[in-house]
């Protein structure tokens, strides 16, 4: 999955020059299959349906999204993007919009009942399922959330797993099913009420299942500004060390800058 | 315990353990990113000491209530026509619980609150029972639809 998160920063990337070299400097870690996007919702959905769209029309894969709310717009790269892709590509992305955490966990779970099955798996937000799940509740986590989420994150694992047997059985170049989900912790909603040095147990769990982790952390420096941009934003790409990865090589660790223009274009630039 | 039989193939039983969970917090840094792997290639139907003695050092009780689990047949695997597959495990309270097969994860208490919540240890009797069953050859097998399949894994419903 950070294979696919990288081709879309790279996509989007300045063609000015600007950037380093990825050719240069140690080889890279292995890709990760599985990777949670942390950060606010307006952008990690945006970040999920680019993931979407390249995979689906660049690397031709089919694509199984699940949402809690519809999808009303598409962001203004996409669109600008989607008119210039293979239209033929974008049918491989089916919607689903699973209403609350148990219609998510049997949707999810019948995936190996499909012919065609998905190559990528995403979810966008896991922390509204999650919250949904206690009747009423709209603030923060309650008890019994931990195990709820363990069993979501497992049984996204655990289909993505069997997917990928499917996937090399049959020859397929779609080999392996990759997961991305985006999760907003309580911390980054900005609940007054919570303890800033506790720790988000729920993010705890889920970092259990996910091999890698983008952050999106909003830069409200000048640099927005300088480079005449709406918004900036840092990007990180991190995870720990996996079997796949080179015994001298680096853990996955990679920072981007993304600027939100007036007119909706998100430009990525590796820093 | 039970019938000791020897293949007369010699192997050295050992232990290789890999952590197929991302947790960098556990409290036994060297149990950090190992495999569990206990081979009993030529002991099919009994435990050497010294392997149960390894047991109970890595896992604490939950290696004997594992155990216990493994002398009751409780572990049967799932599998649907699909080739997918779950474990289920019966508990001592005579519970169902589901297990996944990449992953480890237990509906039960003890995963919930000693694994996840405390993180104080990798797995509980339950998940423990189905990696003991698995290299002893005493795993039930039962087929399923994919329908119930899919009810299984996602909690709502089961065989």
């Amino acid at each position: 999955m950070t294979d696919i998160l990288t081709l879309v920063f790279r996509t989007l990337s300045s063609q000015t020059g600007q950037n380093k070299d990825p050719t240069a400097g140690p080889p890279p870690p292995a890709p990760r299959s599985k990777i949670l996007v942390v950060g606010e919702h307006r952008l990690s959905r945006s970040v999920l349906l680019l993931a979407a769209v390249t995979a689906a029309s660049e690397l031709g894969v089919r694509v199984a999204f699940f949402a809690q709310s519809q999808i009303q717009s598409l962001p203004e790269c996409l669109q600008r993007c989607i008119a210039t892709q293979n239209p033929e590509g974008l049918k491989k992305i089916t919607f689903s919009y699973p209403r609350t955490l148990e219609e998510l966990l049997q949707q999810v779970a019948s995936l190996h009942e499909s012919p065609c099955p998905p190559s990528l798996i995403i979810i966008d937000r896991l922390d509204g399922f999650l919250r949904g799940a206690v009747a009423g509740s709209h603030v923060g986590f309650h008890s019994g959330d931990e195990s709820r989420a363990a069993h979501l994150a497992a049984l996204l694992c655990d289909t993505a797993a069997f997917l990928t047997e499917v996937l090399e059985k049959r020859g397929s170049s779609s080999a392996p099913c990759r997961a991305i989900a985006s999760f907003l912790s309580d911390a980054d909603s900005g609940q007054e009420s919570r303890d800033p040095s506790a720790t988000d147990s729920i993010l705890d769990v889920l970092d259990r299942y996910f091999q890698a982790r983008c952050t999106l952390d909003r830069d409200r420096s000048y640099e927005a500004a300088a480079a005449a941009a709406q918004e900036a934003w840092h990007v990180y790409l991190s995870g720990t060390k996996i079997p796949d990865d080179l015994e001298d090589g680096p853990a996955l660790a990679q920072e981007w800058k993304l600027f939100i223009f007036p007119e909706g274009l998100m430009e990525f630039k590796l820093v | 315990m039970f019938q000791f039989q020897c293949d007369g193939q010699k192997q050295q039983p050992g232990v290789r353990l890999l952590s197929p969970l991302n947790s960098s917090s556990v409290n036994w840094n060297y149990l950090l990113h190992f495999e569990i792997e206990i081979f009993f290639f030529f002991f099919l139907f009994a435990v050497p000491d010294d392997l149960l003695i390894a047991l109970k050092f890595v896992f604490g009780t939950c290696a004997l209530q594992a155990l216990d689990l493994v002398d009751q047949r409780s572990v049967t695997c799932l599998s649907s026509p699909s080739g997918r597959k779950a474990f289920q495990v019966i508990g001592g309270s005579g519970r169902l619980y589901t297990c996944f097969l990449s992953c480890h994860y237990c509906p039960c208490p003890a995963f919930t609150y000693t694994v996840l919540r405390r993180n104080q240890g990798l797995l509980c009797k339950h998940i423990l029972a189905v990696y003991l069953c698995q290299a002893m050859a005493v795993t039930q097998q039962e087929s399923v639809s994919d329908q119930q399949m899919s009810a299984v894994l996602s909690g709502t419903g089961g065989p």
